[in-house]
């Protein structure tokens, strides 16, 4: 897709209009907005703030690989988001040939799983294959949207069935439709096995209809929950739930369909039903469901709750509050596009809201997938040492880490998903964690979980390319700031790593001296407040 | 929904292995100790996230044949149904109620025995004064002790602890378990959420991670938000060092906890509570209660996914009230008492809805065990299972939750101001504790058992037990 200047305009104004040229925004918002600082009262936003193109390869992507921010920087970053936008364009093939060569079940049907009864191989798989692709797919934005709806249509690895479906669905329901219509991917939500099994609906019948997708259609997956009866009322769920009473999972052993949707019309329920006021006549079969989702897609509340999560994953925990016209104007072009989540994240990635957020709603703390696929990838972890498959030493190292901290892909229990606040993801056992993690990415951990290293015979200190002498430690402090936050730190900060790399010392200590501790000061920035923000 | 035990379950524990060893090294930081013991009980509240099916728990005997009409198909069979195998029965409780075996049986959860001591009151038809069916609206509103409201940021346990006025400055004060602080346990009082008390630290080179977490605390020193969280850990850090140091932790009176993570939250519960580190309130999840299908058996409705679940919750409480046997003994004067909160968002529709399963309802059971908990007694107002008694299908509240909590807060936790709590409520206790320092001797001298075997608890796998609808397995082969 293409972004014109005057799109940018008008749903941006002059911050988008400066970014569109590919001017970075930060300083002229920064000196309107940012208090005088003071030290000890060190909020994100009082921290250097991340140019343009760096806040959106922090959210927009899961952190630059060496040499993305400055290509980012080259083009502009509005042109970067326009060639993420296009990501069918973007060839992925080599990260996803190595994926198909290592992990046979990603592109497996319903049938085979249910027929060979496996629910394991394809459940550790995926998870390798997610972490995978979010370290090295150069389709970024596109792995970003893919996380996002994947907490949106949450399904639960820790329901049985669900493991032998979820790789199919996350193939052709995520990923096919992540940059897609929201219909669409509502529509092949409603029909995947793992969310029909997940949410109960395969068994939901006339006889008895089962309530629970119903529910959650509306409360999670568009509307938003009710209110006081608005926009939906305990009646409605009722409804809902008979119009989709049939849509089930194929279970005939024998059929080449085994696994996959299918709409029973002897357990569908043919009665007239009443929707939101609207009368569905009766006898309309697989119809009732998809009138459903029509008059879910066209309801006013739609727009504004997919709007709402968003902004909440992209620019500040409480929108509502911070920045309601935001909502209000990425939910007009959720609307005016007709649910089209790419003209619906260009009005997002655009606003002025967005540029100017780490000043004046401060850094997102990074979840735990997002804080540790982003060391690998500014530290630039050469795919061959990621190994996957059987014998997968560094997924099994971030697999303990998230499991720590209640962040692996795909298990969280309910069907609202991952919270997407700084609260939920840093209580002291998961802070404890973060750090943990940031002294193993750099060789120097220990313990059973992880060991003293992320990576066997590799460590960001290693990374090809990267400058190993300087003078002074100070030197040795700038370069490794810049690499890993691709920012400044506040004087006091760099004192104090400068303090511990050179054990009391000051900026022209000689490195060589010093040398043997740079592990550690570079764990330090890891496990510093900078690096958890993005 | 459970944030604890999917940790737990990865790693099995390292504390059960008998390898915790703890650093000799461990820094002793930020933390000052000023902690002075709460004058009340430890208030230990588990959440049953998902709806629990309190009328499955606890049966209405009084009401059987309108209950066995609703549920044709998963209602639990009464005491003296000759033609189900007694284990297999709701066990008698007072002639109005019966408990569901797996809680009760004393192969299985014992919880009759607590019943029968005194130590276990149960509270049934509890409602919430608002009639979300949304699971999230439910527990927001129920753990923020405001129903239909969400203007108040706080939880009621963080507006308990901020209105006892407490000199006590423990970073183990509050405590939640798992990765996620529990909502009702947001305020102004930091708490402490962790997994595991044997890795609660830096790991790396001894004498360099201590240096390294000394400078760290330097990045952390300011007043932002992470500050303070990080802030809160180091003091954390500090303190389990200080207090509870290296060494494995053995369970007392023979208590065994299970490997997952609800048992093996409750056991590190217990080891706070008798490290004395000014602990005052534990929060705990334990989940997969949101049984649409599968609920029960077809055929044997005592048993199934729900029953499972129950097995495990019933078993790791009693496993903690074996290993502080002495918290819940009256005689134990000069012990430091213990009051267990079981509760959950909403019961389920008192009709059956035909997957074996029930969806969201509304009136549930509470349950408080204590030897200041009004034990041996279900109190309830029962609103009967009457068409014209239904709340739109549903099992009417004819208890408001905040009265139990509040009743208890005030009652065991010395909490003079749960108006401070609960805002805007009108309060109306029912009679489920005892004051503080009243000595309420158990109606029999019969301790509990020191031989609490958990013996049917899943452990994590790598062979997929049976399905059962919500319940946390390991990925096949999952090594971590």
């Amino acid at each position: 897709m293409k972004l014109d200047r005057r799109q940018f305009l008008r749903v941006g104004g002059a911050a988008a209009a400066a970014a569109a040229t590919g001017a970075a925004l930060a300083p002229e918002v920064e000196a309107a907005t940012r208090p005088a600082r003071r030290w000890r009262a060190k909020t994100s936003a009082e921290m250097p703030a991340p140019d343009l193109e760096t806040l959106l390869l922090t959210r927009a992507a899961f952190g630059p690989r060496p040499g993305q921010l400055e290509h980012a920087r080259q083009i502009g970053g509005m042109k970067w988001l326009e060639e993420q936008l296009d990501y069918e364009n973007i060839d992925n093939s080599e990260v996803e040939e190595l994926l198909l060569n290592r992990l046979p079940t990603l592109n497996w049907s319903n049938k085979q799983f249910l027929d060979l009864d496996e629910r394991g191989q394809g459940v550790r798989e995926l998870m390798q294959a997610t972490i995978f692709r979010m370290v090295y797919s150069p389709r970024m934005l596109h792995e970003v949207m893919a996380e996002f709806w994947s907490d949106h249509f949450n399904v639960s690895m820790e329901t049985n069935n669900v493991r032998y479906f979820k790789s199919v669905e996350d193939r052709t329901v995520i990923r096919k439709h992540a940059l897609g219509k929201f219909k669409d991917l509502l529509t092949a939500d409603a029909q995947s096995p793992a969310m029909l099994d997940y949410l109960d609906n395969a068994v939901s019948t006339k006889r008895q209809p089962n309530e629970n997708y119903a529910r959650e259609i509306m409360e999670l997956h568009t509307t938003g929950a009710a209110v006081n009866g608005y926009p939906y009322s305990e009646e409605d769920i009722k409804q809902v739930a008979k119009c989709f009473t049939g849509w089930t999972i194929d279970n005939r052993a024998n059929a080449p369909t085994r696994g996959n949707f299918m709409f029973n019309p002897d357990t569908h329920d043919n009665s007239t039903k009443t929707v939101f006021g609207e009368q569905i006549a009766a006898s309309l079969g697989d119809d009732d469901g998809r009138i459903v989702i029509d008059l879910l897609c066209a309801h006013d509340a739609t727009p504004r709750y997919i709007a709402l999560k968003l902004a909440r994953r992209f620019v500040c925990d409480d929108p509502l509050t911070d920045a309601p016209q935001l909502v209000e104007r990425v939910a007009s072009a959720f609307e005016r596009s007709d649910g089209d989540i790419r003209d619906t994240l260009s009005a997002l990635f655009t606003s002025r809201e967005f540029g100017s957020s780490f000043n004046n709603f401060g850094g997102r703390l990074s979840r735990p997938t997002d804080l540790i696929v982003r060391m690998l990838r500014v530290s630039g972890l050469p795919m061959d040492k990621f190994t996957i498959g059987q014998n997968a030493p560094v997924f099994n190292r971030i697999n303990y880490a998230l499991g720590r901290m209640g962040h692996l892909p795909f298990y969280w229990s309910t069907p609202d998903g991952y919270p997407d606040v700084k609260t939920a993801w840093a209580a002291s056992g998961v802070m404890l964690m973060r750090w943990n993690v940031g002294l193993a990415m750099c060789g120097v951990g220990a313990g059973s979980g992880m060991g003293a290293r992320m990576v066997d015979n590799w460590t960001p200190l290693t990374a090809e390319g990267v400058q190993t002498s300087f003078a002074t430690a100070g030197e040795a402090v700038d370069y490794w700031t810049e690499r890993l936050l691709h920012r400044a730190l506040l004087a006091e900060d760099r004192q104090q790593i400068v303090g511990y790399l050179t054990n009391g010392g000051t900026d022209g200590t000689p490195f060589a001296g010093v040398a043997n501790r740079l592990p550690y000061a570079v764990a330090m920035i890891f496990d510093s407040p900078y690096f958890q923000w993005r | 929904m459970s944030f604890s035990r999917r940790t737990f379950l990865q790693r099995g524990s390292l504390l059960a292995a008998g390898t915790a060893a703890w650093p000799e090294w461990m820094p002793r930081l930020v933390f000052r100790n000023t902690q002075t013991p709460a004058k009340g009980d430890v208030l230990v509240v588990i959440f049953a996230r998902g709806g629990y099916d309190g009328l499955n728990m606890v049966v209405p005997l009084q009401d059987f044949g309108r209950y066995r009409e609703m549920r044709p198909t998963v209602h639990i069979p009464a005491p003296d149904d000759s033609n189900t195998p007694s284990n297999l029965r709701s066990v008698n409780l007072d002639g109005n109620f019966g408990m569901h075996p797996a809680l009760a049986l004393s192969g299985q959860g014992r919880w009759k025995e607590h019943y029968d001591n005194g130590l276990l009151g149960i509270v049934h038809a509890v409602g919430m004064d608002d009639a979300t069916r949304s699971h999230f609206d439910a527990q927001d509103f129920m753990e923020r002790g405001t129903p239909g409201e969400k203007k108040l940021n706080t939880g009621w346990l963080g507006r308990h602890l901020t209105s006892m006025r407490s000199q006590n400055n423990s970073p183990f004060r509050a405590v939640g378990m798992g990765t996620m602080l529990q909502a009702a346990l947001r305020g102004p009082v930091p708490a402490v959420t962790l997994q595991s008390i044997a890795d609660f630290h830096l790991q790396g080179d001894t004498r360099e991670v201590a240096r390294f977490q000394q400078q760290l605390a330097q990045l952390y020193s300011g007043e932002g938000w992470l500050d303070e969280q990080g802030q809160s850990t180091f003091a954390a850090l500090d303190m389990l060092s200080t207090k509870i140091g290296s060494g494995t932790y053995m369970p007392s009176n023979g208590a065994r906890y299970g490997q997952n993570g609800f048992h093996q939250g409750m056991m590190q519960i217990a080891q706070l509570v008798k490290a004395d580190v000014g602990l005052e309130v534990a929060c705990i999840d334990v989940g997969g209660w949101d049984t649409h299908a599968n609920q029960v058996t077809p055929g044997a409705t005592a048993q199934g996914g729900m029953a499972n679940n129950m097995l495990q919750l019933a078993q790791g409480v009693t496993a903690f009230m074996t290993d502080l046997q002495d918290n819940f003994d009256a005689r134990e004067k000069d012990k430091q008492g213990v009051t267990i909160v079981l509760m959950s968002e909403f019961g389920r529709r008192a009709f059956e809805n035909g997957g074996y399963g029930t969806d969201h309802g509304h009136g549930n059971v509470m349950y408080l065990m204590g030897r200041g908990i009004n034990g041996g007694k279900v109190h309830a107002d029962w609103p009967t299972l009457a068409e014209d008694k239904l709340d739109r299908g549903d099992l009417a509240g004819t208890t408001e939750y905040r009265d139990v909590l509040a009743e208890v807060l005030q009652k065991r936790c010395g909490n003079e101001a749960v108006t401070e709590v609960f805002p805007g409520h009108t309060f109306n206790f029912i009679g489920v504790a005892t004051p503080l320092g009243t000595v309420v001797e158990p109606p029999t001298a019969v301790p509990v058992e020191p031989t609490a075997v958990p013996t049917a608890v899943p452990q994590p796998t790598d062979v997929v037990p049976v399905p059962a609808k919500n319940t946390v397995y390991l990925p096949v082969g999952y090594k971590g």
